[in-house]
């Protein structure tokens, strides 16, 4: 699974590369924050599958309805003057950096700690 | 098992894919733009519109009249003539190289003559050129299409200044009384000058003289002074 999340990220940068679309600025404000629920979405469910607690309805859920929000508060804070999206930016931001120290965590314990088996039994 | 795995797949192509995207379109400009900023390039969009608008308006008189010129030239000499005459007679009345005459008021101010109180200032009492630019001012105000003091004409490059106890007008120099004429809506200048809160009232209360008279024929007279214009050009419309 992580590998094709790998693989996915990689043939899609590709993908971006070659392929030559546009749409209108106007929209991609809005888009750059569904980026960043979608990023925080894969780093969520990478740590949820390496926990083995990952569930395909909560990762798509969850993966919506913050990519909603996160577009509401932009849109209401350019509505009201005030740059509410930061609150989008820095729950999503925190969460990736949280995210990565559990993976990193997770993934240490896999695979380094697993074989210096004294470690452990200290 | 293997279609979540191809499902994240999918989502992640997606994913990387509009990043890239994304970041070619933006290419790391700032990307947020605030709703003032849109209303505020909306009203010059507007006003730009308007402005060109106006411009292909003034492009088609022009059309027209180079048409009505064009049709003149070839009807015989004399109509283009006489209409060309008019027109420098117009401009010749308009840029005051010309007398004119029409229904108007004319205001006379004069220094006091009132005794002055103890210690008051004597200038209370005189007649200044601050005074003779705000009546100029009051007269525009209301209406006036054209202006003389002392048979000076007003135009748009016309200085009023104080020297000592006469007042420079268009480099000429004049003393007390100052007779300013103004033609235009009679009735509502007068108004404008003696009503209660009008300039010529303050002035008599200050026992200045002041009067104002309508006239159904005021002339006022021709620019007298030399106009030479060293720095100016003509612009192109629209630049």
């Amino acid at each position: 699974m992580l590998v094709a999340m790998i693989l996915g990220l990689l043939a899609g940068i590709f993908l971006g590369f070659t392929l030559n679309v546009s749409y209108p600025t106007e929209y991609s404000f809005y888009i750059t924050m569904g980026l960043l629920a979608a990023i925080d979405s894969i780093l969520g469910a990478a740590r949820s599958y390496l926990e083995g607690k990952y569930n395909n309805l909560i990762f798509i859920s969850g993966f919506i309805a913050n990519a909603v929000m996160a577009g509401l508060l932009a849109y209401l804070g350019d509505r009201l003057g005030v740059p509410l999206y930061y609150a989008a930016i820095f729950v999503f931001g925190g969460r990736l950096f949280q995210n990565l120290a559990v993976i990193r965590r997770l993934l240490i314990d896999k695979y380094l700690i697993k074989k210096d088996g004294n470690v452990n039994k200290k | 098992m293997r279609w979540k795995a191809f499902g994240f797949f999918l989502f992640c192509l997606a994913v990387g894919c509009i990043l890239v995207l994304q970041a070619k379109l933006t290419n790391g400009q700032q990307l947020y733009v605030s709703a003032k900023t849109l209303t505020d390039y909306e009203t010059s969009i507007k006003t730009e519109t308007e402005d060109t608008e106006r411009i292909y308006r003034l492009i088609e008189e022009a059309e027209q009249k180079l048409l009505e010129y064009e049709a003149m030239a070839n009807n015989g000499n004399e109509e283009l003539r006489d209409k060309l005459l008019k027109e420098l007679e117009y401009y010749k009345m308009v840029s005051g190289h010309a007398p004119v005459r029409g229904e108007g008021v004319i205001v006379i101010v004069d220094d006091g003559t009132r005794e002055l109180y103890e210690g008051e200032d004597p200038n209370t009492v005189l007649v200044h050129d601050m005074d003779i630019l705000t009546i100029i001012n009051e007269l525009n105000r209301s209406g006036a299409e054209v202006l003389a003091v002392n048979r000076q004409r007003i135009l748009n490059t016309s200085s009023i200044s104080c020297s000592g106890y006469t007042i420079r007008i268009n480099d000429q120099f004049f003393a007390r009384p100052f007779e300013i004429r103004a033609i235009g809506d009679s009735k509502r200048m007068a108004a404008a000058l003696i009503g209660p809160d009008g300039y010529g009232t303050l002035l008599q209360e200050y026992g200045v003289i002041f009067k104002v008279s309508i006239q159904d024929d005021v002339v006022i007279p021709a620019y007298m002074e030399d106009q030479s214009y060293e720095y100016m050009t003509k612009a192109k419309e629209g630049e």
